[in-house]
């Protein structure tokens, strides 16, 4: 049954619930820049009790999200962190083997031309001198070349350390909000803050390692690494990851702990900044080294062949004239002039006959065709042309990082484009939505001026 | 679509940042004049430059090389024009004093004339080229290669250099070539017997040196011949290495490097879309019902 008093009550739930709007739209406004932020839409329904029912009343705050466009998010911050993470890895190779002064190139042509040099007149101390100079700039190149990939190797390592470490606190933080949502939404409290933050967490995650996320109904999630371990599991219990150096590469493997057991996640991560980084470190930097090392190998090894055969000014043969290298794995970094002629111009063996010195140079001149012969790469190449090649896999490497990059890029803005469309605050509606529940507020206080009226008319009824 | 404010500056910001990278890299071309900094802007370009680069410096060596010859081969032809002309001496010396009407004291005047000739002649051999080192002597360069008695004492090797890939060339002709050391015609020993026979005071001995002054002074003329013909060719050589030279600079600027025009026009071109997206910064946020 209608009563005056029963429209006093509607035109007050009519002002809690428009209030409510007002609420909700003035925290959509004021988040309109936040990352992370999904817009709120205010959750008012109808009360019909009775007819013609008591108003309205707000329920509760919806977050608006698209569950498709937030996995693909997930998915393009994953391909994203590892493109940007391989192409910043891979990026020092540019630098290793660019133009910059002292490269390894010019460093080669030289040290050859010294040689060249030398045979023209080979009992020119001066260009004895200018011939050792210059091998040990080579040796120095050699070494400084290896050194920095050495580095670089190394610099990747430590970021997968401190990256592990930093996502194990996120996975934390991530468990813990699943029980706080869980324990603020059974209180039929509000938690979509708490869910936008464990949301942006999750997207954090994704950039470092690939993952899936299972809702439950509750509240808590299921976060899965991509090959399906569990990271974090719908009770609030953690499974982190580890890293561990692997003796016989040095280099950092990433682990799962589980049960105290530590088990190899190598193959689960297949986007994410970790995937780049060891794809970088364990492809693009170790093949350039090994091929720069292959090379310092059969260029010191074909150098000594010839030069040990020779005979100094002072009619002594076999010496060397880099220090031997016993295998290719490293070899670039031990390039170094040898000790026997260190300092000894005399020492370069540029004669055949010890008999006819100073002025026999022809064994100058087989190791002035050293510099033509097919010494590297099996025998199929020069020393020029094997650097050349790893010089130009090594601008291919880079180049395609960078390309795959900017296509991750691309995709990662447009996901993200979709999401805010969706999800994202517009000043414009908010202006809209607060214009729209102060009219309906101030309808419900025209509704109680109203039936307070009509109460004031019965009241004076018995006057 | 639902367009959000953070959608338009969030688009304005990727529009500033990449202008931005595009203005840099223009401005690198530019002041470089390279298109190809590294080997990842373009690595098949980049590898075939450095190719052109040792290309170019081998090219260099290659012209220092044949320089270097051609020098050491033009002061062993002064000085077989020297032994030419000290042969045309003694032939001279040898047809005077051959004739009845001089007497035993104009040939001993003679005869210490021709000791001098032989004496400047095993001087000439002995000349020292670049960096000291003996012309004619074999590899045993640091040595003169004929005693004071004119023998040889040196080796026949000839060193050579190489002045095209794969292309080597002698930089000396030998002693055998200009002198024949120990041979009967050998022009010191043949100086020596004409020396003797003008001493002696015997014609006949006199007149049998004119033959063999006449094959000493035409095996010179031959290894003038030679030491001409091989200038030539290192001349070829050096005109060769110097084009592999220019060539391989172009090739390299053809292939990594950007025209100036062009490079001014990238640099505007980027410039000018660098200062739109700042405009458009400049008149966010849109127009919005907030203003009211």
């Amino acid at each position: 049954m209608t009563t005056v008093f029963g429209i006093l009550n509607l035109g007050a739930n009519g002002m809690r619930s428009h209030a409510f709007g007002t609420q909700v739209s003035s925290q959509n406004a004021s988040n309109v820049g936040t990352e992370g932020y999904s817009r709120r839409l205010a959750h008012i329904d109808p009360i019909a009790a009775q007819s013609p029912g008591l108003g309205s009343r707000a329920v509760g705050q919806k977050r608006v999200i698209d569950p498709y466009i937030e996995r693909r998010l997930l998915g393009a911050r994953s391909m994203m962190g590892e493109s940007s993470a391989r192409a910043e890895a891979l990026r020092p190779l540019d630098e290793a083997f660019g133009d910059e002064a002292g490269n390894l190139a010019d460093a080669l042509d030289a040290f050859e031309n010294a040689i060249a040099d030398l045979s023209s007149d080979p009992s020119d101390l001066t260009r004895r001198n200018s011939v050792l100079t210059l091998a040990e700039q080579l040796a120095y190149s050699f070494r400084a070349t290896s050194d920095f990939l050495t580095q670089r190797r190394e610099d990747i390592n430590g970021r997968i350390e401190d990256e592990v470490a930093d996502l194990n606190g996120k996975l934390e933080e991530i468990a813990r909000l699943g029980q706080e949502i869980a324990k603020t939404e059974l209180s039929e409290l509000e938690a979509s803050d708490l869910r936008d933050r464990r949301d942006q967490l999750v997207r954090e995650v994704a950039d470092v390692v690939p993952v899936t996320v299972l809702e439950q109904e509750d509240g808590p999630i299921q976060l899965l690494l991509g090959g399906g371990q569990s990271l974090v599991t719908a009770d609030g219990s953690v499974h982190p990851l580890s890293t561990q150096r692997n003796p016989a590469t040095s280099n950092v493997d990433v682990f799962r702990i589980s049960a105290g057991v530590q088990e190899n996640v190598a193959s689960s991560l297949t986007s994410g900044q970790l995937s780049g980084w060891i794809d970088a470190r364990d492809g693009g930097l170790t093949s350039a080294q090994n091929a720069l090392d292959q090379l310092a190998f059969d260029f010191t090894t074909a150098y000594n062949g010839t030069h040990s055969a020779g005979y100094g000014l002072d009619g002594i043969t076999g010496r060397n004239l880099f220090e031997t290298i016993g295998t290719a794995s490293g070899a670039a970094s031990q390039v170094q002039i040898s000790s026997a002629v260190d300092g000894v111009p005399e020492a370069l063996a540029a004669a055949t006959d010890p008999t006819l010195l100073p002025g026999d140079n022809r064994n100058a001149l087989d190791l002035q065709a050293l510099a033509t012969s097919s010494i590297a790469l099996g025998s199929t190449a020069t020393a020029g042309e094997a650097l050349r090649e790893l010089i130009g896999d090594a601008g291919v490497t880079v180049s395609d990082a960078l390309f795959r990059e900017e296509a991750s890029e691309s995709a990662l803005e447009q996901v993200s484009t979709l999401r805010e469309s969706v999800s994202g605050a517009s000043t414009d509606e908010e202006m809209v939505n607060l214009m729209q529940f102060q009219r309906s507020y101030q309808t419900s206080l025209q509704v109680i001026q109203t039936a307070d009226e009509m109460l004031a008319e019965l009241i004076n009824l018995k006057r | 679509m639902r367009v959000t404010d953070s959608m338009l500056y969030e688009l304005n910001r990727i529009n500033i940042a990449k202008s931005r990278e595009e203005v840099a890299q223009a401005q690198e071309t530019l002041t470089t004049g390279r298109r190809v900094q590294d080997p990842s802007d373009d690595p098949a370009d980049f590898a075939a430059a450095r190719r052109e680069r040792s290309r170019e410096a081998r090219a260099a060596m290659h012209k220092e090389s044949a320089e270097r010859a051609i020098a050491n081969l033009q002061l062993t032809d002064d000085t077989l024009s020297n032994v030419t002309d000290i042969l045309n001496r003694a032939r001279e010396l040898a047809t005077q004093t051959a004739n009845d009407t001089l007497n035993a004291g104009d040939r001993l005047n003679a005869a210490s004339e021709v000791e001098e000739l032989r004496q400047q002649l095993i001087s000439l051999a002995n000349t020292q080229g670049q960096g000291g080192a003996y012309l004619f002597a074999g590899y045993l360069e640091d040595a003169p290669p004929f005693d004071a008695s004119g023998t040889f004492v040196s080796d026949q090797n000839v060193r050579e250099v190489e002045v095209a890939p794969g292309v080597r060339m002698p930089m000396k002709i030998n002693a055998q070539a200009a002198f024949a050391p120990g041979a009967p015609d050998d022009p010191i020993a043949v100086l020596e017997n004409l020396s003797t026979a003008l001493r002696a005071d015997d014609v006949p001995a006199i007149r049998g040196t004119l033959d063999g002054l006449d094959i000493a002074h035409g095996r010179v003329s031959d290894a003038r011949g030679t030491t001409g013909a091989l200038i030539a060719a290192l001349d070829v050589a050096q005109s060769v290495a110097d084009r592999v030279e220019d060539e391989a600079a172009i090739r390299q600027t053809e292939l990594v490097g950007e025209s100036d025009v062009d490079a001014y026009f990238a640099f505007n071109q980027a410039q000018t879309a660098l200062n739109t997206a700042v405009q458009i910064a400049g008149e966010l946020p849109p127009p919005s019902l907030a203003q009211r």
